[in-house]
């Protein structure tokens, strides 16, 4: 890998995260309605002021003014980006910068151990299945794979919830430790947050395990066609040895790739499971800004995710040359 | 005449192999149930919509099979009656999506210099925008949605990626030695997209089309479910919103059958397109074929 290369990638980087932005930006602003004017009528009931005052006191506090021409709120709004200024919350009467730096380690907590559970459990299953084409191991993976396909996060959640939660009381049912706890490096606490974490990990976990063992499933079984494959096993190469290096290690490589970049999505993709379990990260923010029409913080989280999912594909195309050498000789 | 053989030989083409595959008619046949719901069962059991707080979290009994909600109102008829809505803003906005992502795809992929490398580019970037936080994002906006706008809405984050494999396969397909052929003759780009590439396209469409109708569904549920917008209450996610978060059915133990009834069909519908898409998927796939 050359200098030039790096170069290029990482311009490519903050080019499209400047053409994301605008993009979300310029659809955003061109959303009907006024969220100045909703929250003006909050703050006139709430401080019972006048609507003019109200309205002046809504614009400044969401930095949302629709009387100023389009190309000056986007300057603003970049310039605030820029200077890594998010703006306040209008929910909690915070920085957004601080709940967002609060949020995210949960979800990186959560979200990373069920990336990683998933795809190596999804890898084993689904290669094995491949190897073994048409046999009983095989159709089970298949089977089990199509079936969990069809239980999304937020369904697994609520009825994890309705099951384990409320019925048997094997795991709780709410936040990410107990609320008599004091957060600190002890084995109580410690054990208490990795406690809270099942729901929420299973729950991102199930249809994305059938998405990796139907995935490798699918990529392994294309490979096992190929003349190499065939030529190895000519060769007189082990079975174990034509598994392991001539298929599994190509049919690996694009699962890496999607392994990379849905650690980039991580942030977007816990909303909902997040919400049921109301685990404080940041998919669980996100929809709490949702909810309230926090315009600061839902814009402040969403700059996170798009942010998230470029870094990844940054670092997905300087890592895939290293292990993809058909990549690295163009 | 010519109209029915086009029909008669696109069921050949399409319809007859994707119904040989068992995982297909599988999935087809459920959709079947589902639509056969939509269509008949709001006249078969018809809803009242009044509240009566006596009858708050029946268990499922005769008269309610499947027992009742917050407000004492029968969750089956909810349910069937929810069927059409669910429906329609699962194969609405796929359908749109399709509609973008075939356009798109086959003008960035056909078109070159300067305006191709400008739509390649928004198709990039729209496929780097996480799609369902858009979503959300931009429902947060609305108070209240109805079927075409809240379609349009999830359209809009549906169309990037089958986009992309289009005009891949647009770019494939261009320097094919027929489509050259065609160039040379001077037959028209109309000629050349419709009569030449067209044909080649369409098991690819139509395997977008089916991936966005799954995907449409997950996002409007999820987009419910939150209750960002206010929708037709008997829309599964608005249900399984009130449900989950407005009445805490889900923290009383003996409501439970109201929260597990709306989870089994939306499981079950979402069952019937993961079938369809993977029959369909093995059925224009050679390759996932040759081992059935």
């Amino acid at each position: 890998m050359d200098g030039k290369y790096l170069l290029k990638r990482l311009a490519s980087f903050f080019i499209f995260l400047w053409a994301a932005l605008t993009i979300t930006f310029i659809l955003v602003h061109l959303m009907p309605g006024d969220p100045a004017y909703m929250l003006a009528h909050q703050y006139m009931q709430n401080y019972g002021i006048s609507f003019e005052d109200a309205y002046q006191m809504a614009k400044a506090s969401l930095s949302w003014d629709p009387t100023k021409p389009l190309w000056v709120r986007y300057i603003e709004y970049f310039g605030n980006l820029v200077r890594g200024n998010l703006g306040t919350s209008i929910l909690y009467e915070q920085s957004v910068n601080q709940i967002i730096a609060k949020s995210i380690p949960w979800t990186i907590f959560v979200a990373s151990i069920s990336l990683l559970l998933s795809f190596m459990f999804g890898v084993y299953l689904g290669s094995n299945a491949a190897w073994r084409r048409g046999s009983k191991v095989d159709s089970a993976v298949f089977f089990s794979g199509i079936v969990l396909s069809s239980f999304p996060s937020f369904i697994v959640a609520i009825l994890l919830v309705i099951f384990l939660g409320v019925k048997f009381g094997i795991i709780p049912i709410g936040g990410a430790y107990s609320e008599d706890l004091v957060p600190g490096f002890n084995l109580r606490f410690i054990t208490d947050v990795l406690y809270h974490a099942i729901g929420p990990i299973i729950a991102l976990s199930v249809e994305r395990l059938a998405g990796y063992m139907l995935g490798m499933r699918n990529n392994a079984v294309s490979i096992i066609q190929e003349d190499f494959v065939n030529f190895a096993a000519m060769r007189g190469l082990k079975d174990s040895t034509i598994a392991k290096k001539y298929v599994r290690r190509p049919a690996l490589l694009p699962l890496i790739t999607s392994l990379a970049i849905s650690l980039g999505f991580m942030f977007g993709g816990a909303t909902l499971a997040e919400s049921v379990f109301r685990y404080p990260g940041i998919g669980y923010q996100y929809a709490q800004a949702l909810g309230t029409r926090d315009y600061p913080l839902i814009m402040g989280i969403f700059t996170v995710i798009i942010t998230a999912v470029l870094l990844a594909t940054l670092v997905v195309e300087l890592v895939y040359p290293l292990i993809d050498p058909r990549v690295r000789e163009k | 005449m010519s109209g029915i053989e086009t029909i008669k030989s696109a069921y050949d083409t399409y319809l007859r192999p994707v119904i040989k595959n068992r995982k297909a008619l599988a999935g087809l046949l459920i959709l079947t149930f589902f639509v056969v719901l939509a269509l008949i069962g709001p006249y078969i059991w018809p809803l009242q919509m009044e509240s009566d707080f006596s009858k708050r979290f029946l268990p499922p009994s005769r008269e309610h099979p499947l027992g009742t909600d917050y407000f004492g109102i029968d969750v089956f008829r909810q349910i069937v009656h929810g069927t059409r809505v669910v429906l329609a803003v699962t194969f609405l906005p796929a359908l749109i999506g399709t509609i973008l992502a075939t356009s798109i795809g086959i003008a960035a992929g056909y078109i070159g210099g300067i305006p191709g490398r400008v739509l390649n580019g928004i198709i990039d970037i729209f496929m780097t925008i996480p799609s369902f936080p858009a979503l959300l994002l931009m429902a947060a906006f609305f108070r209240e949605a109805n079927i075409v706008l809240l379609s349009f809405i999830i359209a809009i984050w549906l169309w990037a990626q089958p986009a992309k494999t289009i005009a891949a396969q647009v770019l494939s397909l261009r320097s094919m030695e027929f489509v050259e052929a065609a160039e040379i003759l001077e037959l028209g780009k109309f000629h050349i997209i419709f009569k030449e590439l067209m044909p080649h396209l369409m098991p690819y469409i139509f395997i977008q089309f089916v991936n966005m109708i799954r995907a449409a569904f997950g996002a409007s549920q999820g987009l419910m479910f939150l209750g960002l917008l206010k929708f037709n209450p008997t829309h599964w996610g608005v249900m399984l919103n009130i449900a989950v978060y407005q009445s805490g059915a889900l923290y009383v133990p003996y409501a439970i059958f109201y929260p597990l009834s709306i989870l089994v069909f939306m499981i079950l519908l979402l069952l019937g397109f993961v079938l369809v898409s993977y029959g369909v998927e093995e059925t224009f796939n050679p390759r996932l074929r040759k081992y059935e």
